[in-house]
């Protein structure tokens, strides 16, 4: 097991872990400012790489189908909170997560029925041949793109939060809303541009990440759950949280899958490093945000007061 | 000092970021007494009540209560103890009747309540002593009314009779009037009289009328720290309070 | 010696209730002859799929609607208890009294487990933290290639109660499950009247005012994740008993989504409203699947405005539901005795 291997899967945890991070900052952003558990937001994921490679078939530029798809599920996004969400924000946690799972069932079968269970993507041919980053390893371009679209967005987000006045508002609203309130920050205006925002990014982590994993229905509940367990560890309403967590949690189960099963075969019997690799690997995020909530329940950053 | 005073705090510090909300605070209630606190709106009142009764974590300070240290006690083990609460906002057991709200913190001073099989309905020792407090506390003709439907006032009598039930040593009052009409103030304040009779109060309130007739002692508290500690002589002519009190001041 | 009017206890269940109560149990006894009649005994393996639901829905709904801890885990008992019956059947080990308390057991102990972890967070991160977990246990099931994997595990019988049931029998195993039904309303209907109980409801409204009457709620907040649990893992046994076969797909999170949708369709908070929920949902997806293959698109719809719809949301229909049921926050009968 070489340098060479762990550097290349680090690497692919860090990309991993940046798209993570455009999930996970949305969503905290919503349960820190609207105290609001949004189920669905893993289906904008979803929509935006639906849109892509869509728009893709029609447009034939990857990354134009990508800029649109962004737009339009933003404002897709838009239009949902204003007209449904929006009466969920007084409701209790219950009522929120049901209606917010029937939102799922309806919008993945809305997609099916659209587009049919998949569709196929690829990505731009321009950046399909690996680059030498550093002597002995090839890395994918596309990869590399990824990552710098990843930290690109995630320093505008740090940008925008802590020197912009909305940015002010959103930082206030996240850890004490009603002081937000009584401060008179016009709330439906911040609440559908923060949720606009999400939307927006959950379509590009959603469209830069289809080439890599598929375009299905039901993708965006497999990666909203590991946003979960980003938002868990790093803290509610916490942006800062979401970045520290969204890497840790991209490195950990990227470098868990491919790394563990190696590393069990070195140490383990033949009959158990086949069974338990891939099984710890899959709980190796879990047991980590087990530890987290053991030794702090409110997150490792949270900001609510 | 031949025996420790019944309830005393030590150098209580509580910090919310860079906003200090209890400043070290120390203070004593002594047995049978009612030593009620006062202060200006922020002051840190209710803050300070939480770290008496557990529910805030102090940052640093102890608590004392017959001698015995229960800083590191939870809420329900420090009420177990005799040190109890009732809340400025009212917190009551909403889809609760009056009677169920009482029989519940019978029940749990009686420390039973582990109990799987056995019918609630059919434990008539429980109702009855739930009816005793509810006819003490002048509500008993609203036995069956859920809580969430009695008036604001009668809502607070009940969180007194709560209170009661579970046989404090020690009653922590927060505003117990709040939101009440001169009428309502009045059987509050005579239930206080009743309740002083088996328990100390630590009392804080708003109303200088109330705090002059009622207390032993009281202590003012301004912008999370004591800066005066007396009879009630004593503090209505303390130069200190009367700056603190500018406006709000009854002679 | 009491001088004020005493109230008389407990309050009589309504004749009505009791009369509804048997005529359901008389219908369920008599549903297989009944289906024999009309010629629709295939639908009573579906009738027992649905009751087996129930008993879990019932299970959630101790934790969900009694004590109000949204828990979005709860399928991970159910699966659990599946695999750990199927497994031991797979071993050669068939005896029905082993194998379902080895199974009950085994998920109280994960429910003890789970509990003490995630009770330890509130709100929205309680939430997401039992949803992980379940996930977690969805993954862990769907990797461990010996017990089928993504494939999902069959067995070749059934459990052995030790009396003489037909293994092939439909209507065996209907009144085996319909047994098991009753056993667990009634365990249910126990706790939930007790004193117990009565501290469950109270931590619904308030959990930190019961900490404040002196009763440490995590501890009562455990106790019923682990009875639910327990319950659930009873629901997944027999689930396995039934299918003879069983697959991660029972673990994953859309499984719990449908377990709460069923305690909420039945009526939070009350003592069968999680079979009413498991029954009402399953018809409901069946018929709509007979028109199109897109039936969880109007499922969604129809529970969106469900949800949406309640005045003073869902906690309307619970109130609906429960003041029927709560006999003892009627209006009482109260008899004055003379000292």
């Amino acid at each position: 097991m070489s340098g060479i291997l762990i550097l290349e899967q680090a690497l692919n945890g860090l990309q991993f872990g940046l798209m993570l991070f455009l999930l996970a900052s949305g969503l905290t952003l919503v349960f820190g400012i609207m105290d609001m558990i949004n189920l669905a937001h893993g289906a904008l994921y979803m929509i935006g790489a639906f849109l892509t490679a869509w728009l893709v078939q029609l447009t034939q530029s990857f990354f134009l189908s990508v800029f649109l798809a962004v737009i339009l599920t933003s404002i897709f996004g838009m239009l949902l909170e204003k007209t449904l969400l929006k009466s969920l924000y007084a409701r209790d946690h219950m009522s929120q997560v049901l209606a917010t799972f029937a939102l799922i069932l309806i919008l993945n079968e809305s997609v099916k029925m659209i587009w049919g269970t998949d569709l196929p993507l690829s990505s731009p041919d321009y950046l399909s041949g690996p680059i030498e980053i550093i002597p002995g390893l090839m890395y994918s371009s596309y990869r590399l793109v990824i990552i710098a679209t990843g930290l690109l967005i995630a320093l505008f987000l740090y940008l925008v939060v802590t020197r912009t006045k909305m940015g002010a508002w959103v930082r206030a609203g996240a850890s004490n809303r009603e002081m937000a309130l009584a401060m008179g920050i016009n709330i439906d205006i911040l609440f559908t541009a923060v949720f606009g925002l999400g939307a927006a990014l959950c379509a590009v982590a959603g469209a830069m990440l289809a080439p890599l994993l598929a375009v299905q229905v039901g993708m965006g509940e497999n990666i909203l759950i590991l946003a979960f367990v980003v938002i868990v560890i790093g803290g509610i309403g916490s942006v800062w949280g979401a970045f520290v967590g969204s890497l840790l949690v991209g490195c950990v189960d990227t470098m868990g899958r491919s790394l563990l099963p190696f590393m069990f075969r070195e140490f383990l019997p033949p009959q158990w490093a086949g069974a338990a690799g891939p099984a710890v690997a899959s709980i190796l995020v879990y047991v980590l945000m087990a530890g987290v909530l053991f030794v702090r329940p409110q997150g490792l950053f949270n900001q609510r007061t | 000092m031949s025996s420790p005073p019944l309830f005393e705090a030590r150098h209580l510090i509580k910090r919310y970021g860079q906003l200090v909300a209890t400043q070290d605070v120390s203070l004593i209630v002594k047995a049978n007494e009612i030593h009620a606190l006062i202060g200006p709106n922020g002051a840190g009142k209710t803050t300070l009540v939480g770290q008496l009764s557990g529910q805030i974590a102090s940052d640093s300070g102890e608590v004392f209560f017959r001698g015995e240290n229960i800083t590191a006690q939870r809420i329900d083990e420090r009420v177990k103890k005799g040190v109890v609460r009732s809340y400025q906002i009212t917190r009551l057991f909403k889809s609760f009747s009056c009677l169920d709200n009482v029989a519940l913190s019978v029940q749990a001073r009686q420390g039973s309540s582990f109990s799987f099989w056995s019918n609630i309905n059919k434990d008539l020792q429980l109702r009855e002593e739930a009816l005793d407090i509810l006819h003490l506390i002048g509500l008993s003709g609203k036995s069956n009314v859920l809580a969430a439907d009695l008036s604001h006032a009668e809502q607070r009598i009940l969180e007194l009779g709560v209170a009661y039930a579970t046989h404090p040593q020690l009653l922590l009052l927060d505003e117990p009037m709040a939101g009440t009409g001169p009428q309502e103030s009045e059987l509050i304040i005579s239930l206080i009289e009743k309740l002083r009779l088996n328990a100390s109060i630590f009392l804080i309130e708003h109303d200088m009328d109330t705090v002059f007739r009622l207390a032993d002692r009281i202590s003012v508290l301004v912008n999370g720290a004591l800066i005066a500690t007396g009879s009630p002589e004593e503090i209505r002519s303390d130069p200190q309070v009367k700056i603190a009190y500018l406006g709000d001041e009854h002679t | 010696m009491s001088l004020h009017p005493h109230q008389s206890s407990p309050n009589p269940v309504p004749l009505a209730q009791t009369l509804g109560v048997l005529a359901i149990l008389i219908l369920a006894l008599a549903m297989p002859f009944l289906l024999d009649k009309i010629g629709l005994d295939y639908y009573l393996g579906s009738l027992t799929k649905m009751m087996i639901y129930g008993i879990a829905a019932c299970s959630l709904n101790l934790i969900l609607g009694y004590a109000g801890l949204v828990s979005f885990g709860h399928a991970a008992y159910m699966g659990i208890g599946a695999y750990a019956v199927g497994i031991l059947i797979s071993q050669g080990q068939v005896n029905a009294w082993v194998d379902i308390s080895f199974s009950v057991l085994l998920c109280a102990f994960l429910a003890l487990l789970m509990g003490f972890i995630c009770l330890r967070t509130k709100g929205v991160y309680f939430i997401m933290i039992t949803l992980a977990f379940a996930q977690m246990l969805y993954y862990l099931s769907n990797s461990i290639k010996a017990f089928g994997g993504d494939e999902g595990l069959s067995i070749k019988s059934r459990l052995d109660f030790g009396i003489q049931l037909s293994q092939k029998s439909d209507v065996h195993l209907y009144f085996l499950v319909l047994i098991f039904l009753i056993l667990s309303l009634y365990l249910i209907h126990r706790i939930m009247n007790s004193k117990f109980g009565q501290v469950i409801k109270a931590i619904k409204d308030d959990d930190v005012r019961v900490d404040s009457i002196g009763i440490h709620a995590f501890k009562y907040k455990l106790a019923i994740f682990v009875i639910a649990g327990a319950l659930g893992g009873l629901a997944g046994a027999l689930m396995v008993n039934q299918q003879k076969y069983v697959s991660p797909n029972l673990l994953h999170w859309t499984q719990s989504g449908t377990l709460m949708v069923m305690v909420i369709l039945g009526g939070v908070g009350t003592l069968s409203g999680g079979l009413w929920g498991a029954l009402l949902l399953l018809t409901l997806e069946s018929v709509i699947s007979e028109y199109t293959l897109h039936w969880q698109f109007f499922v969604g719809w129809i529970l969106l405005a469900v949800i949406l719809m309640a005045p003073k949301g869902l906690a309307s229909f619970s109130a609906l539901w429960s003041a029927r049921s709560k006999g003892r926050d009627q209006v009482p009968k109260v008899k004055t005795i003379k000292p």
